[in-house]
């Protein structure tokens, strides 16, 4: 596992406390990087401390964009173009003079994609960046007294080269992308930030405690995160990656931290020496960020695609939750829901957005989504469903949704660019008494398609014709609330022809027989979505657009199982609209 | 460091914390706590039941589960 540490650093009253952090890393000689900030910049006192951490300890040196004194905010991500450039200038100016050379690692919360722009043009010097904080969003903005304006919700959980699109959408073309590497803040428990509080439960031993999920004793959940962490090589072709960023302001008293500050100390310790454990076993190798970059170039591209299979370690629910990100999505599959897409965010579509008060999405950040069941209802369990895909299998006694039989990720079996994603067999009984067994893989390669490939068993069969429906139901946007529909198109085409449905709120359907395409354009976002079937079997198509009081659209596909065994398979295709 | 007034900075809303949202509490010269944001009242014993049964939902908080056993899961 590679592992990169982070300090920021500090003056006032935070100063000791940094110290402090720096002497712990510093002991347990791990790599660090050590981004100074512009109060530390124009500190006379901090400069010569900050040197001989670079020149004693080894530390490389970036440029914090946090805090940015003289301007509007401190949130580089929400200042014109034109201040992002002067702050840049100034502050690597700065840093220049104090510190002999420009930086080659730069750090903010979030970064877009004028930022990073002006990052491109103004330090050919960079090689990495610090540009995202893991599906920060919605939820952190409630639980931050809604006064938290970071929306990283879409983003890749590891590294990636960020395009010139949209900052938080990856691309290995070369063409596409920015000169430098991205990687995220620190890393998130990967079942616990889809569906709560990612900050709660992240590589950061104090927002653990301020999520009080710390043990009474020692720090066993921060060192299982780190496990579940080293356990992603397994499918990741060797490869994993870890980080840890702790500001000093969680080293001294703070609002949202009830036990002792040297509680907290030790924990930080405890989180480390395990790092340095695993290093010593020959497990990890722990990187300064450019040294990273540099290793990365070489040795970082050897799939286009990520994994990360999320098994849930702390409440005890079994839950497995997995991921899967490529330069054409990021996909979450919800196995405790049946195995339905539970987020899905169309890298493919394009999207171009950057933040700031000259841009059309102003504060967002966030990629958008097409489906997000947690922030957009999913499953029916009080008016009616949301963004969600399932499987609905129905003879004439009625009819089961997938999504309500909790299933398991079984196995992830990777073969060159191909992942397969086996989820253990689920049966569902019918009214009439036939049960059906249902084994769903999901078949993920290089291009923009997500193949949904079932495996039906029939038993106790009843008589009546088992019909199975592949289910889309989708929608878009960056928050909870819906955004405006209209404008979205959804089509039907057959081999007579093509049937199209404007979203206007009416709750119109269209059915077909002899379905090839069924699909959504959504101009807002650039994106055009696709189910087609893939098995050579005929299949009824239908499409949907909702009303306002659910503003939705369904993309769906069934057709008639043999009463004995069967199998299905559909695609899932995301595009560029045309 | 923002000026909390009259709050007490170690505890808390323990009703907004089961929501995850963190709201500092404040407190009243007789010393029982109240919440700036939502109805919640209670002396600091009674913030601290809560907080335990906050706590009681990670069932694994106290467990080691190494990679293998993670592998297992």
């Amino acid at each position: 596992m590679e592992v990169t540490v982070f300090h920021r650093s500090e003056t006032g009253a935070k100063f000791h406390a940094f110290l402090d952090q720096q002497e712990i890393v510093h002991n347990l000689g791990l790599a660090l990087t050590l981004f100074v900030t512009a109060d530390s910049l124009f500190d006379l006192a901090s400069i010569p401390i900050i040197r001989r951490f670079r020149d004693h300890d080894g530390d490389e040196l970036g440029l914090s964009l946090h805090s940015l004194p003289g301007f509007p905010t401190d949130f580089i991500w929400l200042l014109s173009p034109e201040q992002k450039r002067e702050a840049i200038r100034t502050l690597a100016g700065s840093f220049r003079e104090q510190f002999g050379s420009f930086p080659q690692t730069v750090a903010a919360y979030h970064m877009d994609a004028t930022t990073m722009t002006i990052l491109a043009e103004e330090l050919p010097s960079v090689t990495a960046v610090v540009a995202g904080c893991f599906e920060e969003g919605v939820r952190v903005f409630h639980g931050c007294n809604h006064s938290w304006y970071l929306f990283n919700e879409g983003m890749p959980w590891w590294p990636w080269w960020p395009s010139r699109d949209h900052a938080l959408s990856p691309t290995s073309v070369s063409e596409r992308r920015f000169p430098f590497l991205a990687v995220p803040h620190l890393v998130r428990d990967m079942v616990l930030s889809y569906e709560g509080r990612n900050d709660y439960y992240a590589s950061h031993p104090a927002n653990v405690v301020r999520g009080m999920a710390h043990g009474d004793t020692g720090s066993p959940y921060d060192l299982n995160l780190i496990d579940q962490y080293r356990m992603q090589e397994a499918w990741n072709d060797g490869y994993s990656f870890y980080s840890v960023f702790v500001g000093s302001q969680w080293m001294i008293p703070n609002p949202n931290i009830e036990i002792p500050v040297g509680d907290i100390r030790q924990r930080y310790i405890d989180q480390l020496t395990y790092l340095v454990q695993l290093r010593t076993q020959g497990d990890l190798t722990d990187h300064r960020l450019s040294e990273f970059a540099r290793w990365y170039r070489t040795n970082g591209e050897m799939s286009p695609a990520r994994r990360f299979l999320a098994k849930e370690i702390l409440l005890g629910s079994g839950k497995h939750v997995y991921w899967h990100q490529s330069d054409h999505y990021r996909l979450t599959i919800d196995a405790h829901q049946g195995g339905s897409i539970g987020d899905l965010r169309p890298y493919a579509a394009g999207f171009r957005g950057s933040t700031g008060p000259d841009s059309d999405r102003l504060h967002m950040g966030s990629y958008p989504y097409l489906i997000q069941s947690q922030h957009r209802s999913g499953s029916q369990h009080h008016y009616e469903d949301g963004a969600r895909t399932t499987l609905i299998v129905a003879d004439a006694s009625g009819t089961v949704d997938l999504t309500n039989h909790p299933t398991r990720v079984e196995r992830v079996a990777v073969d060159g660019y191909e992942t397969t994603v086996h989820l253990a067999v689920t049966t569902v009984r019918l009214e009439s008494g036939t049960e059906v067994g249902v084994t769903t893989s999901f078949i993920l390669d290089a291009g923009p398609s997500i193949r949904i490939d079932r495996e039906y068993t029939v038993h106790a069969y009843s008589g009546y014709p088992i019909t199975v429906t592949e289910y889309f139901k989708g929608t878009y946007g960056w928050t909870e609330y819906p955004e405006d529909l209209r404008g979205v198109l959804v089509g039907l085409i057959t081999r007579d022809g093509v049937e199209t449905i404007p979203f206007l709120y009416d709750g119109k359907t269209r059915k077909c027989s002899a379905i090839r395409e069924v699909s959504v354009t959504i101009p807002q976002i650039s994106c055009h979505a696709i189910i087609s079937p893939n098995d050579g079997e005929e299949w009824d198509g239908s499409g949907t657009v909702g009303t306002l009081f659910s503003p939705y659209y369904t993309l769906s596909t069934s057709r008639q199982i043999d009463e004995s065994a069967d199998r299905s398979s559909i695609c899932l295709t995301l595009a560029q609209q045309s | 460091m923002p000026d909390f007034g009259t709050t007490i900075m170690n505890l808390r809303c323990p009703h907004c914390l089961q929501r995850e949202v963190d709201v500092v509490l404040r407190r009243d010269h007789d010393g029982e706590y109240w919440c700036p944001k939502c109805s919640y009242t209670g002396t600091q014993d009674e913030v601290r039941v809560v907080y335990e049964q906050v706590r009681a939902r990670y069932r694994l908080r106290n467990t080691r589960l190494p990679l293998e056993t993670q592998l297992r899961m």
